[in-house]
């Protein structure tokens, strides 16, 4: 029977708590007290119950000697007990409280249990009235007064001790020091705080950055325009293509500030959700975009009306099929947009019968600035499929690509299903 | 422009001045350009009785001591100066900052292209404007 009882499963919890658990269990057995104790329900619980059975049951002969034995259990204990009668008087504590609040036994006793917890103006009667009607107080943020008058938060838990009759004899009340916790939740407040601070700074930095480079940016364009203009017949045709060069580049580095000014804005902008037709979308930006007359655009499927926001959307579609465009080295082009209703996320591509790219490049051509051609041969910024992936990614989606060198790609990218119109 | 009073262009970048100056002779503007580096300058101009009021103001937003916004909330309260329209000109395409030109009683919003050519296109359609808007006298 007893090894029955040490081998019964072993509890989630504090391995003290467990030992105490046990310890009460064989005291009741010892006693040849039936109490079904329940290791599914708080275990501090059951202990309570255990020991107000052990309290309330026929003195035993032995009995006197368990008491001991449980005064020794409760102060050992690294949780904070405290019993008091149904009027609020204290009627014994653990050393766990006496260290905790830093008193001695004998000033506790017989004093008005107000004096260690605050029960915020509420008087005894009426969170002893909670106890009985609600049967506990269940981890409870409360405060206990230390005896320098410092107050500790603590997490109150509170039972009724019953007579066999059901009469409240007592009211046993647990608290587990919060102080580390507390400490620990602050700090992590203020870490996030700190973090949140440092994000908004580099968004900010971003935007500065490309905002004030853009204004000496003008001040060299402009310049090398007017050389050109100005002193056209000075400057012989070395001259000329080198200062062409100057304006082509100063060209390109605008838009790449553009390109991060836009990079930027997708997390730093305010996001408008709205109920949004895909269709319009798409039909807008191919409206948008100029379309060489090889190239054929399908829409291949009709798309949802989903919520989200008409700006970044429209981004995504306008890269994905302004790449399909920029690149298609075919002499009949096609970019086929469809949709796919997948397991709960619609799943959309933009396919072409364009170039291609090698498997090996795949994750780099999602990252900023890189682009598989020199620039000189294709302008690009190396910046749009970043922002795709960073729009998709905003709304928890995901996006790929898939590719025959020689026979196209197609760019998948998923939203959750979540975003439909409700 | 409709009005033979000056242009008062404020702005900090020399080139950008330099631009304003020769998109303004390239369309034919021959409004007197008074250019003054930053808000507070240009608040001392249009203190002083004895400068001939501007028919309109070209502002930079980006600018030390009194930016754009600043000058524009000064020049609020400021019965004589509050019909004067004036037409920010910036670098910057953020919403934000159009709201708030707009809130604080500009009339117009231009962003600067990188591009010169592009620079005399905007201002020949500030012109054009306000050739045909009218204004109080």
């Amino acid at each position: 029977m007893m090894n029955k009882m040490i081998k019964t499963e072993s509890l989630p919890m504090d391995p003290r708590i467990n030992s105490i658990y046990t310890q009460v269990e064989k005291l009741l057995l010892k006693n040849q007290i039936d109490c079904n104790l329940s290791k599914n329900t708080d275990p501090i619980d059951e202990i309570i119950k255990g020991l107000d059975k052990l309290e309330n049951t026929p003195k035993h002969g032995t009995l006197l000697s368990d008491k001991e034995y449980l005064d020794n259990i409760l102060n050992s204990m690294f949780n904070t007990i405290i019993v008091v009668k149904p009027d609020g008087i204290i009627k014994s504590v653990n050393r766990a409280l006496l260290n905790q609040l830093g008193y001695l036994k004998e000033e506790v006793i017989n004093n008005k249990i107000d004096t260690l917890i605050n029960f915020e103006k509420k008087s005894n009667d009426s969170w002893v009235k909670t106890i009985l009607t609600e049967g506990f107080i269940n981890h409870t943020a409360k405060e206990y007064y230390r005896k320098d008058g410092i107050s500790v938060p603590v997490l109150f838990s509170a039972s009724p001790m019953l007579d066999n009759d059901n009469n409240i004899t007592g009211i046993v009340c647990a608290g587990q020091d919060m102080t580390e916790i507390q400490i620990a939740r602050k700090t992590r407040e203020k870490l996030l705080a700190q973090l949140e601070t440092t994000n908004d700074e580099l968004k900010d930095f971003a935007y500065i950055v490309s905002h004030d480079l853009r204004a000496p940016l003008r001040a060299i364009s402009t310049l090398a325009q007017w050389l050109v203009t100005d002193y056209h017949d000075k400057l012989d045709e070395e001259g000329q293509e080198q200062l062409n060069l100057l304006i082509n580049r100063a060209k390109r580095m605008e838009a790449l500030i553009d390109g991060v000014l836009r990079y930027s804005r997708v997390n730093r902008e305010r996001q408008e959700i709205s109920e949004t037709d895909l269709n319009e979308i798409v039909s807008n930006v191919i409206d948008l975009i100029n379309c060489p007359e090889n190239i054929t655009i399908e829409l291949s499927d009709t798309l949802p009306i989903i919520n989200i926001d008409k700006t970044r959307i429209s981004q995504v579609f306008q890269n994905l099929i302004g790449n399909a465009i920029k690149y298609m080295d075919k002499k009949r082009g096609i970019i086929q947009i469809g949709f796919l209703n997948e397991k709960k996320a619609f799943k959309f591509f933009v396919k072409d019968n364009g170039p291609g790219i090698s498997k090996n490049y795949f994750d780099k051509i999602f990252q900023i600035f890189q682009t598989l051609n020199s620039r000189d041969e294709i302008e690009s910024t190396g910046i749009g499929l970043s922002i795709v992936k960073k729009i998709i990614e905003l709304y928890n989606g995901k996006l790929w690509i898939e590719s025959i060198p020689g026979e196209g790609s197609t760019f998948y990218f998923t939203l959750p299903e979540n975003i439909k119109k409700k | 422009m409709r009005s033979k009073k000056p242009i008062l262009l404020i702005e900090d970048d020399k080139v950008d001045a330099m631009t304003m100056k020769r998109a303004l002779k390239e369309i034919n503007v021959t409004n007197r350009l008074e250019i003054r580096n930053n808000g507070e300058e240009a608040f001392e101009y249009l203190k002083n009785n004895e400068n001939e009021m501007p028919c309109i103001i070209l502002l930079d937003l980006n600018m030390p001591k009194m930016n754009g916004f600043e000058f524009l909330e000064k020049i609020k309260d400021n019965a004589a100066v509050k019909q004067i329209p004036v037409i920010v000109l910036t670098t910057s395409q953020e919403e934000q900052d159009r709201i708030n030109s707009f809130d604080a009683g500009a009339s117009g919003y231009m962003i600067k292209p990188v591009d010169y050519k592009q620079f005399v296109e905007v201002m020949k359609a500030i012109d054009m404007y306000w050739s045909l808007s009218e204004l109080p006298e």
